[in-house]
Formats: C-alpha cells, sequence, structure tokens
C-alpha cells in the first residue's frame, strides 16, 4: 500500500525530476593530480633523456622509425620473468635487427627499487644479454608520467609519424609465473605484424602488468 | 545487561585472529610462512557428507605494511591463484573474493587486503563418495606480496577431511568464517544502470531504502580490469530512490555493462557500517538519448547512446543540438513564464520605432549569451583545475537549491499581482518600456538564463558532455549556440515586426494569462523543494519553506508600506530587508545529507521469510512471561543495512524453516518515523538507533544480541545455539576472559 502511494508519488515527480536530481547535489571532489593519458593515434610525447653511455636521446631524432619503449626495473619479479626466460631480450634482437629503434627506460626514483647508475645498467645489458637500442634514465619520473607508464614492463610502440599505436602489456598473461610465457599471446609483436601488414592495430590498449613503477613521489 | 554487554563485544572479537587452537588438529594443513605472509588452508569443519559442500578458508596473514591483491588487482599486481589437486569425486568452485580497500600507491591505486585477506572456497563432494573414505585435498598456491616492491610467493597445502557430519568446527574458526562471509558482496534486488558521458562514467543503482543522505563512502570496485580508472575519485550524488557514483572511465572501457562491487559505508546511529553489494549495471536504454529531444529522461540525463553519440558526433551537428536544444528550453516551466511576460510586453509596445524594439532585442540577446559564456567559463575553469563539474554542478549546493526555489516562487508572486517590480509598472516584462530601458532588457536575459538552468541539464546532456570532452575554445562555442538557439525565438520577434502583428492584440487576456503563468513557476518552486528533500531531507525543507514565508512577509510589509510616510516606508522596507536576509541565512548552511527522507513504514507481510507481527512491548513481554522464544527485528525503511539484512539473512528458506521448527515468534518493529516503545527497548541494549536484533530463548535465559550485519550462517548459527543456551554462555565466558 505505502509502496504504491510511494511509486505514485515518483511517477508524478518523474518526468521533471529524474534528470535534475541526477544532475544535482554531491559535493565536487577534487582530482588527484591524475596522470595525462597519452592517446593512440595522437603524437607520442616528446622526450629527450640521457643514456647509460652519456648519450641523449630524444624521440624526435627517431621520426621516420618505429619506437618501442619498454619500461623496466630489472628487481621486479615481471621484469624477470620476461628477462629470465630471454623473452624479453629475444623481442629486442628481432625488432632492433629489422631496423626498429628499442628504448629501455628506467622511471625508478634514486633509492627505489630498479634505479642504477650508468655503469650497472651496462652490466645488467651485458648479463642479462639484452639488445636494446639504449637504456635510458628517467629518475624524476617526467617522461614515465607523460606517458602514463603505470607498471614494469609497460611497453609504447610509435610509429615512424611519431604517433602512438600501441601501449600496454607485454603480453596477456598477467602472472610472475616463467612458465606461462609459453602459452602467452605477445602484444608487441601482434602489434608489430599489424604495422607491418598496413593494418590497425587490434589490440592497441591492452592491461599492462606487473609492479608499479617506483616514481619519484615528491615530484608528483 | 550483563549478558547483553558481553554479547556486544561479540563482532569486536571477530577480529582477533585466533588461530592456535586450529594446530591442535591433526588434519589441518600446515601453515606456510613465508617473509611477508603467513598462509594457512582451512575447512569450516573436520567432515563433510557425500552430495554436500565444504567450505575452505584461504587464510593469508599479511605483514604490516604489506598487501596481498583482489580478483582485479586494479593498477598494478596479481591475484592469489589456487591450483587444488582433488580426488575424482571433489570439486573445488571459484574463490570467493572478500570486497577489497583501496590501497594508493603514489598516484596509482590498487585493490586489495592488508592485515590478513580471507578467500573463501566451497569443495562439492559428490553423492557417491564411498562413506567413511577420507577426503584427500590439496592445493598449490601462489600470492604476490606488496609494499614498496613485490614479491611472488607460495606454498603447498595437504589437509583430509571425514565424510562424517560436519558440524560447526570451534569457535574460532566459526568466527573467522563469519567474518569472511560478513565481507563478501551480497545480492540484492537493486536495479543498476550504466551511463556513458565522455571519459565519464556513471552507475546509478536504486532500489527501496536505498538513501544516499546516510551514505559516509561509496566505492566502487569493477571485477574487469581498465574499465574504470582505479585511481580517479569517485562522486556519490542522490538520485531518485538510490544514489550514482560518477566515475572516470579506465583504458579499456566497456560501454555497455559494468560488474563489480559497489560497498557503501552507512551512517547509523550507533557508527558507521560497511557491507558490499554485487552490481550488474547494463547501459540504459536509447530512449531519452536523443540530444535536445523533449523524451523522458534517464536517472542521470545522458542516457548510453548519448555517451557513445557524444563521442561520436562532430564540432558542427554539437553545435546544430546545442541550437536546438537552446529553442526548446524556451518552452521550460521555467522559462516560458518570464519569455511570455517579455512577448508581452512586445506587443504591448508595438508601436515603438522598430530600431528601438530591435536593440531591445540585442539587449538580451547579450544577457543570455553573458550569462551562457559565464557559466561555460566557469565550468571550464572548473574542468581545467580538475574539478569533477558537470553541467547543473551548480545544483549541487542545497543553498543554490534554495536559492532557486526562491527566486521561483518571487517570480511566480510577481506573475500572480502580489507585488509589482519598479513601484508599479507592469512587472518583469515591462521594462521595455521606461526609457533607456536596454539594461532591463539585458537583465531580463540575464534573468531568463538563469532561470533556465534546471531545466538544461535533462536536455542538454549529449551537446554540453561533448562540450566538456573538448579544447577550452570548442567548449565555449557549444555553449553560446546553446545561447544563441535560446534568444533566438525573442530575437526573431524583435527583428521581424511583422511575427509581432500576427500575435493576438493586447487586452484582458494578457492579465488572465499572466496570472496563469504565475503557476508553472510555483511548480518549478515545488520541484526545487523536493530537490531538496533528497539532498537535505526534512530540516532543508523546513528551513526553505519558511524562507519563502519571510520572502511573502517582506513583500507583503513592502506593499504595505509604499503609501505610508517616509519614516513608516524606511521601517517596512527594513523589515523587508530583514526578512529577505533572514530567509537566506536560514538555508546559507545547508548541507548535503544531514537527514534523510523517511518513507515507507516497514510494516506488513514480507514476501518471503518467516512470518512476522508488528512489535510492541506488550505483545513481547507476553511471549517472554509464556516463555515462548522470541526474535525482535528493529527496522526502519531508511536504513540500508537493516533492509539488506534482512533479504540475505533472514528472508531465506533455511531461516523461515529454522524459526517455524523452533516456534519462534518474529516480532519486527519499525522505527522509520521513530516509536518511543522501539526507543526504550534500542536503549535498553545500549544502542542508540537500529538495526537491533536480539534472539529469546525459550524459558527465562538471558537474550541473544546479534550483530549489526547479519549473515545467513550467523542466523543459522545462533538459532542453532538457542536451544543450546547454556553452552553458548560458556563459550561466552571463555572468549572474553
Amino acid at each position: 500500500m505505502t509502496t504504491h502511494a510511494m511509486n505514485r508519488r515518483d511517477l508524478l515527480l518523474l518526468a521533471g525530476t529524474t534528470a535534475l536530481v541526477g544532475a544535482a547535489s554531491g559535493p565536487l571532489d577534487l582530482i588527484r593530480p591524475a596522470f595525462a593519458a597519452p592517446k593512440i593515434g595522437a603524437g607520442a610525447p616528446a622526450f629527450t633523456l640521457p643514456d647509460s653511455n652519456g648519450k641523449t636521446h630524444s624521440l624526435a631524432e627517431y621520426q621516420g622509425k618505429t619506437v618501442i619503449l619498454e619500461w623496466t626495473n630489472h628487481l621486479c619479479p615481471y621484469v624477470a620473468k620476461h628477462y629470465g626466460t630471454e623473452n624479453m631480450q629475444a623481442l629486442q634482437r628481432e625488432t632492433t635487427g629489422s631496423g626498429i629503434v628499442w628504448l629501455s627506460i628506467i622511471s625508478s626514483a634514486p633509492d627505489t627499487q630498479g634505479y642504477v647508475e650508468a655503469a650497472e645498467a651496462n652490466k645488467l645489458t651485458k648479463d642479462r644479454k639484452a639488445a636494446p637500442t639504449a637504456v635510458l634514465f628517467d629518475p624524476k619520473g617526467k617522461v614515465g608520467r607523460s606517458y602514463d607508464a603505470r607498471v614494469t614492463p609497460h611497453m609504447y610502440i610509435i610509429d615512424a609519424k611519431g604517433s602512438l599505436v600501441y601501449m600496454g602489456g607485454i603480453d596477456d598473461t598477467p602472472t610472475a609465473n616463467w612458465d606461462d610465457i609459453k602459452t602467452a599471446k605477445n602484444y608487441v609483436r601482434a602489434a608489430l605484424g599489424d604495422m607491418s601488414n598496413g593494418r590497425p592495430v587490434a589490440s592497441a590498449v591492452t592491461r599492462a602488468y606487473g609492479c608499479t613503477v617506483k616514481y619519484d613521489m615528491s615530484s608528483s | 545487561m550483563r549478558r547483553a554487554g558481553q554479547a556486544i563485544r561479540f563482532p569486536f572479537l571477530l577480529t582477533i585472529p585466533l588461530l592456535l587452537a586450529l594446530a591442535n588438529t591433526a588434519a589441518w594443513a600446515t601453515p606456510v610462512t613465508t617473509d611477508h605472509v603467513t598462509a594457512r588452508l582451512i575447512p569450516e569443519s573436520a567432515g563433510v557428507r557425500p552430495g554436500g559442500t565444504l567450505w575452505v578458508m584461504l587464510h593469508l596473514k599479511i605483514k604490516e605494511g604489506w598487501h596481498t591483491y583482489w580478483r582485479n588487482p586494479g593498477d598494478s599486481g596479481e591475484p592469489p591463484h589456487i591450483r587444488w589437486t582433488l580426488p575424482q569425486g571433489v570439486e573445488a568452485g571459484d574463490i570467493q573474493w572478500p570486497y577489497p580497500d583501496p590501497l594508493p600507491y603514489g598516484p596509482l591505486l590498487n585493490y586489495g587486503y592488508s592485515g590478513e585477506a580471507l578467500h573463501l572456497v566451497p569443495l562439492r563432494l559428490a553423492q557417491d563418495w564411498p562413506e567413511g573414505k577420507p577426503v584427500p585435498i590439496r592445493a598449490k598456491v601462489g600470492w604476490l606480496a606488496c609494499s614498496d616492491i613485490c614479491v611472488p610467493e607460495g606454498g603447498d597445502f595437504e589437509l583430509t577431511v571425514t565424510t562424517a557430519e560436519g558440524g560447526p568446527a570451534d569457535e574460532s574458526t566459526a568466527a573467522l568464517f563469519q567474518k569472511a562471509r560478513a565481507r563478501l558482496p551480497v545480492k540484492t534486488g537493486w536495479t543498476a544502470g550504466l551511463d556513458n558521458a565522455g571519459d565519464r562514467i556513471v552507475l546509478t543503482v536504486a532500489g527501496d531504502g536505498l538513501n544516499a543522505g546516510r551514505i559516509e563512502k561509496a566505492a566502487f570496485f569493477p571485477y574487469k580490469w581498465g574499465v574504470v580508472e582505479p585511481s580517479a575519485p569517485q562522486t556519490l550524488r542522490p538520485a531518485p530512490n538510490g544514489l550514482s557514483l560518477e566515475m572516470t572511465r579506465g583504458q579499456t572501457p566497456d560501454s555497455q555493462r559494468l560488474d563489480g562491487v559497489l560497498v557503501l559505508t552507512e551512517a547509523l546511529h550507533d557508527g558507521p557500517v560497511t557491507r558490499a553489494y554485487e552490481i550488474a549495471a547494463l547501459a540504459q536504454s536509447e530512449k531519452g538519448a536523443a540530444a535536445g529531444a523533449p523524451a523522458p529522461a534517464s536517472a542521470s540525463g545522458t542516457g548510453n547512446a548519448a555517451g557513445e553519440a557524444a563521442a561520436k558526433i562532430g564540432v558542427l551537428k554539437a553545435l546544430l543540438f546545442a541550437i536546438v536544444g537552446g529553442l526548446i528550453l524556451n518552452l521550460m516551466p521555467c522559462v516560458f513564464p518570464v519569455l511570455s511576460m517579455k512577448a508581452m510586453a512586445l506587443i504591448r509596445h508595438a508601436e515603438q520605432a522598430p530600431r528601438t524594439i530591435r536593440l531591445h532585442g540585442v539587449a538580451y540577446a547579450a544577457g543570455v549569451l553573458s550569462c551562457f559564456a559565464v557559466l561555460a567559463g566557469l565550468l571550464i575553469a572548473l574542468k581545467a583545475g580538475g574539478e569533477a563539474a558537470g553541467w547543473g554542478f551548480q545544483l549541487q549546493s542545497p543553498a543554490f537549491v534554495a536559492v532557486m526555489a526562491y527566486l521561483f516562487f518571487l517570480l511566480g508572486l510577481n506573475l500572480s499581482g502580489f507585488f509589482e517590480i519598479g513601484g508599479g509598472a507592469i512587472g518583469v516584462g515591462d521594462r521595455l518600456a521606461a526609457r533607456g530601458g536596454y539594461s532591463g532588457s539585458y537583465f531580463t536575459g540575464v534573468l531568463a538564463a538563469v532561470v533556465s538552468t534546471p531545466c538544461t541539464a535533462p536536455f542538454m546532456g549529449v551537446a554540453l558532455g561533448f562540450a566538456l570532452t573538448q579544447s577550452a575554445p570548442v567548449s565555449l562555442a557549444v555553449f553560446l549556440a546553446l545561447g544563441v538557439g535560446f534568444a533566438l525565438p525573442y530575437l526573431l520577434l524583435t527583428f521581424v515586426p511583422a511575427l509581432v502583428r500576427r500575435l493576438p492584440r493586447p487586452g484582458a487576456w494578457m492579465e488572465r494569462t499572466r496570472q496563469f503563468l504565475a503557476f508553472p513557476l510555483y511548480a518549478s518552486a515545488a520541484w526545487l523543494v523536493w530537490v531538496l528533500s533528497i539532498q537535505t531531507g526534512p530540516d532543508g525543507v523546513l528551513a526553505a519553506l519558511a524562507g519563502m514565508v519571510l520572502i511573502a512577509f517582506g513583500l507583503w510589509l513592502w506593499n504595505t508600506v509604499r503609501d505610508a510616510g517616509p519614516r513608516g516606508r524606511l521601517l517596512g522596507r527594513s523589515g523587508t530587508a530583514v526578512a529577505v536576509v533572514a530567509a537566506l541565512a536560514l538555508v546559507a548552511g545547508l548541507g548535503i545529507g544531514s537527514t534523510p527522507t523517511a518513507p515507507q513504514p516497514a510494516a506488513g507481510q514480507s514476501a518471503s521469510g518467516p512470518k512476522y507481527e508488528r512489535f510492541s512491548s506488550e505483545r513481547l513481554a507476553a511471549l517472554r512471561a509464556g516463555g515462548k522464544p522470541v526474535f525482535v527485528n528493529m527496522t526502519a525503511a531508511w536504513c540500508i543495512t537493516c533492509l539488506v539484512n534482512e533479504r540475505v539473512a533472514l528472508s531465506s528458506a533455511a531461516v523461515t524453516e529454522q524459526f517455524e521448527a523452533q516456534g519462534i515468534t518474529y516480532l519486527k518493529g519499525d522505527w522509520t518515523n521513530g516509536d518511543p516503545e522501539i526507543t526504550a527497548l534500542l536503549e535498553s541494549f545500549g544502542r542508540s538507533g537500529v538495526p537491533l536484533y536480539v534472539l529469546y530463548g525459550a524459558g527465562s535465559t538471558t537474550p541473544t544480541l546479534l550483530p549489526q550485519l547479519l549473515t545467513e550462517s550467523l542466523v543459522l548459527d545462533a538459532l542453532r545455539d538457542l536451544s543450546g543456551k547454556t553452552k553458548i554462555t560458556a563459550h561466552t565466558n571463555r572468549r572474553s576472559s
């Protein structure tokens, strides 16, 4: 009985009120300084960073080439999964061998996990038989934040025109289990395949899984 | 009383990790201790009958500063996984995930658990499992523990249970399972809808008793990664018969559906109560989505299709929509009367020079446009500053809503002829007659635009949703197009004198029309007061209505002293000023959610669940005197926790059966509108509000107080214990010693 009365009242007021009330009320929340998410198809954020050999690299100088960005932290178990199985190195050799630029970027702040000095970075590359074009340092995390890089590994592909064509995970199996690589679908390889066939990248945004990037919290 | 006091402590006891006792039972798995976690696999009971279900818990005790993850870990991380090795005839179900906590890490946000994580898994034993054959259970468990850094850990577990009747395990185990179940999301009968607008998604949930006014905190956790941006704020708003939660779309959005867990913290008299609810929201239908079309609006103004459309429509189309929308605004009950007066003034002064009339039209349009430009600028600035602002943002402030209600009331009174503006001219629309009244026309434009805003939200959804996702210049253009559409009809009248001549001649009809047009304005005022009732509850309504009385009184005073001497006039006008200031002061401090509306007494026959009688202390005393077992449920229509408890824990067939089997009389008290008898009982249990659940055993035993958050198994346990009352008391004593 009372429920019916409620409904009738609701009906009477519905026409004028539903939408308004939806829009009305509720305090305005402040958004936390959020990531400026880069957009697929838009120009990739420009950057200039030093590498482990004292050379600087800017995205602009690679105009005309496909560029792969790999956010990394050698102590993260998810990164260890892809280096320990040589999965990452294989992809690096495969891509750089065909003229693609591979930039591994370390956004770990000093005193956080994954932060390394140049010598250690070069030693890691040598010991792990890694084959990136360069290992770049972003200790302030500015470039990482401009790309909305959240985890390691977080992968990005920029096409020859400088547009972002892929961002997300290395593959589709979000675990730390080394055995899973055998059955996982590698998104980066798939995206590169699409690109070389002149197709738009089918999975352009995927879930990046791993450890959080150890950003410098004071500069957020 | 002393007994009751002990029982109240019951929920707190649940939080103590009572695990030492577990080691004594040989069948139970050895705990696995890693650097950051101590993990146990705990069966709810030592035996399971063939054909029955045994609940097993993966319990992770997590080192301080570390956490593990929910099924969707959020920005990073990985949920625990269990790989079972089970004999033929035993089948493991999915992990039942307790609702997670948001775990911020810098700019990122994860969903997970700190302190401890309780994962329940059902194991079903086949009907044909041989009687007496032990059931071996083996599991390989892995989890990721993270603080600043992450470490994958894991271990192997082995345990064996019998096929003996699976009685409840010892109390600490029962308490742990109870605790886990209280954190599981419950199914509700609520309806959930999803709206998309640009990068925003709005979840709307409606259901009986679901009132946003009582909710202190709301958080939505999606099952799927990437559909909601974890770190973006979620804005809770009241909605008809429920609430809405505005969130930011994730990286891999799904505009069709949103599944997950809604965690609500309800402010009750005895403190906040948190509970999680399963949500399966589908995109709202396409009806009501077309821009500017006066179709029935969906709960939040823009349907899903509208959101999709917003993403697709081009700038030109958005501008067109905005102009059409602006045109339609002229017909809104908030605007039409004001505009009509303006048009009538035109008719009355049709003899004026066409140029003068045109200039009035231009001044009016300028007023409209500047008002829209200011609103657009404000929105763009808020947006740039990171505020989660949407159209209608001004209406989020109850004080603003109240002042708008005053404004409509005032305009209505003016049209009714209760008072005149400008000392005896013919009101709002008549400024045109005054010499140099262009500023009057300008401000009429401003006024018309201001009064239009409450009507704008539902109809402007698409165009404005689009505008707000665009660059500032495009946003501004869309808003100005809206203004152009809005100003167009009047502008047309002033520029094409032939049109004015087409309108009826001036005459007595104008006065009658004017008086009639007051009513849409009163209706608008009434509607805004209703909005207030949702935002602030009865207090805000009283403040606004009292304010209106004051305003009417002030106006009357103003009119009365018009012909008095200078001193009388000063006195009267001061009185008017005081009345108006008082009216504004009344509503200035209105906040959201002070008290919600309190509808629906809950008395009557519930659709399912045990039969109940209306509570009265007399009836309770009589039943107790007769030595009958009684269950008392004190509830209120506005208490979400109460209604959900009834739904998930008190309405089940098993509970109903137990009530009947034990001959328990179920008394339900409705505290929706207060009731001194109920208040007295609440106070006798040291409570200041609902819910209250008391179980009186047969005979003169002391009553058992159930916690505020019920689960079916908790109620069944309590009912089972009712007969063995002495045993319970002994346990309770041991627990609290």
